[in-house]
C-alpha cells in the first residue's frame, strides 16, 4: 500500500471516528453507518499491516474518539493481540471515557460485550 | 385567627382542630361516623364540601400543619408581603372555600394531581389536605429573594384549583389562590392582567417564582430554566450544557421534591399513571415519564421494580427520545444494539447505565 493511501486511511479513520462521536451524541441512525465504515477501514488497515497506526492512534491525545475507536478495533479485529494487550487497551479506553461524552456509553457496552 | 385567615384552636382536651374556612357550617357526618384516619394521630371530618382535621394531640397537629403554618406565617410576615395579603384577605378566604368546593367535584385529572401532591381521598369522594402544595417549599432556593409583590388575576382553570393555598417559606414570596396569583418578583413591577401573560413574562425574569398551571410550583432560576418535581426516593436531576440539539432549554434544573413515600411500586404503567397522571400534565407538555430501567424489562425484572417512583423520573421529551435512539444504536464493531446488550444486564447495572447516559447529556444526578 502506498504511503499516501496509508495516510488517507488513517485520515478517514480519524474523521469517521469524530463523525461517529457527533452522531452518537444524539443517537442519530447514521452512527450505525459510520460504525460500519470505521470497522471496514480498521479491517483494511489491519490487513495492510497498518496496525501500528492504530496503536499510535490509540495512545494519542489529539482525538479521544479516534483513540477510543483505535483501541476498540485493535481489541476486536486484530487477531495478533493477546489478552494482556487487550487489558491494556481496555484500560486505555477507561482512561478516555471521561472525554467521550455520549460515546462513553457505547464504550462501556463494548467492554462488557468483550468481557473486559 | 392567625393572619392567614385560617382558624386553628383547641376544641376539647386532647384534640387540636384546624378548620380551613371556619364559617360555622353545620357538620355533615360521613356515613361511618364522619372520620377518616389518613395518618396516625389525625382524624378528618367532612363538613359538606369542606374537610376539617382533628388531632389527638398537639404534636400530631403540628406535624401535619407546621409546613402550612410556617409557610403562611413566613409569607405574611415578610416585608412587603403582609400588606398585599391583608389587602386581599377576604379574596383569599373566598378562594380557599372555592378550592374546597372543587375538591368535592374534582375531575380525574385534578384528583391525579392532588394525589401526586400527597393528598388523600376521603370516603365521601372529597380530596383532603392542604399539605401537598407546601412540599414545594423545600425546593425553593434560598437565593430567590423577592422585594415587591404583584397580584395577577387569571381565568378559571380547573387544575389551578390545586394552587389555591400555595405559599412560600424562607426567602419567600408567594401566595397563589385558585384564580389569583400573588407573586413576588425580584424587582419591581410587572403590569399584567392574565396568568398566561404573566407566566410568559416571568420567564424573562431571573429568580422569579412562578406557578405553573398544573398544580405545581416552579422556580424560574434563570431565563431559560424551569424546575419540576421529582418523586421521593429517586435521584435529583440537574440538567444543563450538552443538551441534544433542538431541546432548547439548556440550564434546565429538575429538582427533587420529597413528595409522597420514599418509593411506590405499581403493577403496570397504567396504575402508575392513575396515581400520578401523565408527566405532560403534572409538569408541562414538554415532559414525559422516563423509566430509568426500560419498560421492556418489566417481564424479566418484575413490573413493580420498573413501575416505581424510584425508577421513574420526569424528563424533557427531547432527552428521552435521544436516549432511546442511542439505545437503538449498534455497539461499535458489533451487530448488537446497546439495548440488546443492556437487556442482559442486572437491574442495578441497567439503572446505572441509564443514569450515566443521562449524565452524558449533561443531566447531573444529585444525591
Amino acid at each position: 500500500m502506498r504511503h499516501s493511501e496509508d495516510e488517507n486511511l488513517v485520515k478517514k479513520f480519524i474523521e469517521k471516528s469524530e463523525a461517529y462521536a457527533v452522531a452518537i451524541s444524539s443517537g442519530h441512525a447514521k452512527a450505525d453507518k459510520i460504525n460500519k465504515d470505521i470497522t471496514e477501514i480498521a479491517e483494511r488497515m489491519i490487513r495492510g499491516n497498518l496496525s501500528g497506526y492504530l496503536s499510535t492512534l490509540s495512545l494519542s491525545d489529539k482525538s479521544p474518539s479516534a483513540s477510543a475507536w483505535a483501541c476498540m478495533m485493535l481489541i476486536q479485529r486484530n487477531a495478533n493481540i493477546d489478552s494482556e494487550e487487550k487489558k491494556k487497551l481496555a484500560q486505555r479506553l477507561r482512561t478516555l471515557e471521561a472525554h467521550l461524552g455520549v460515546m462513553r456509553m457505547m464504550v462501556i457496552a463494548f467492554l462488557s460485550l468483550n468481557r473486559l | 385567627m392567625d393572619p392567614s385567615g385560617l382558624a386553628w384552636h383547641r376544641v376539647q382536651d386532647g384534640i387540636w382542630k384546624w378548620e380551613n374556612d371556619g364559617d360555622g357550617d353545620t357538620p355533615r357526618p360521613l356515613p361511618d361516623g364522619g372520620f377518616e384516619t389518613p395518618e396516625d394521630g389525625m382524624e378528618v371530618q367532612s363538613y359538606g364540601n369542606r374537610v376539617h382535621y382533628a388531632y389527638s394531640d398537639r404534636a400530631a397537629f403540628e406535624a401535619w400543619h407546621d409546613p402550612i403554618a410556617a409557610a403562611q406565617l413566613a409569607a405574611f410576615h415578610k416585608t412587603g408581603v403582609s400588606a398585599i395579603n391583608q389587602r386581599n384577605l377576604e379574596k383569599y378566604q373566598q378562594e380557599l372555600a372555592a378550592y374546597n368546593s372543587r375538591q368535592a367535584n374534582g375531575s380525574a385529572r385534578f384528583r391525579a394531581g392532588a394525589f401526586a401532591h400527597g393528598m388523600t381521598q376521603q370516603r365521601d369522594g372529597t380530596i383532603g389536605g392542604f399539605r401537598g402544595p407546601f412540599s414545594f417549599l423545600d425546593d425553593m432556593t434560598e437565593e430567590v429573594l423577592f422585594g415587591k409583590y404583584q397580584r395577577f388575576g387569571g381565568g378559571d382553570r380547573g387544575s389551578l384549583a390545586m394552587q389555591s393555598t400555595i405559599a412560600a417559606h424562607e426567602g419567600g414570596h408567594v401566595v397563589v389562590t385558585g384564580l389569583t396569583a400573588f407573586v413576588a418578583l425580584p424587582e419591581a413591577a410587572v403590569s399584567l392582567t392574565s396568568f398566561a401573560s404573566f407566566y410568559r413574562s416571568m420567564k424573562t425574569i431571573d429568580g422569579a417564582l412562578v406557578l405553573s398551571r398544573e398544580a405545581q410550583a416552579q422556580v424560574e432560576l434563570a431565563r431559560s430554566a424551569w424546575s419540576v418535581r421529582q418523586f421521593g426516593g429517586g435521584p435529583s436531576l440537574r440538567t444543563g450544557g450538552a443538551f441534544p440539539k433542538g431541546s432548547g432549554r439548556a440550564g434546565t434544573v429538575v429538582q427533587r421534591s420529597p413528595i409522597g413515600p420514599a418509593n411506590e411500586s405499581f403493577d403496570s404503567y397504567a396504575d402508575f399513571l392513575a396515581r400520578f397522571g401523565p408527566a405532560s400534565q403534572t409538569y408541562n407538555r414538554g415532559m414525559t415519564w422516563e423509566h430509568i430501567v426500560e419498560q421492556s424489562m418489566a417481564g424479566r425484572l418484575g413490573a413493580k421494580r420498573i413501575y416505581s417512583t424510584e425508577n421513574t423520573i420526569p424528563l424533557p421529551r427531547e432527552i428521552n427520545k435521544a436516549k432511546a435512539d442511542i439505545y437503538s444504536r449498534l455497539v461499535p464493531g458489533t451487530n448488537v444494539t446497546a439495548r440488546e446488550w443492556l437487556s442482559t444486564q442486572s437491574f442495578e447495572q441497567q439503572y446505572q447505565f441509564e443514569i450515566d447516559t443521562l449524565r452524558s447529556f449533561g443531566v447531573t444526578i444529585a444525591p
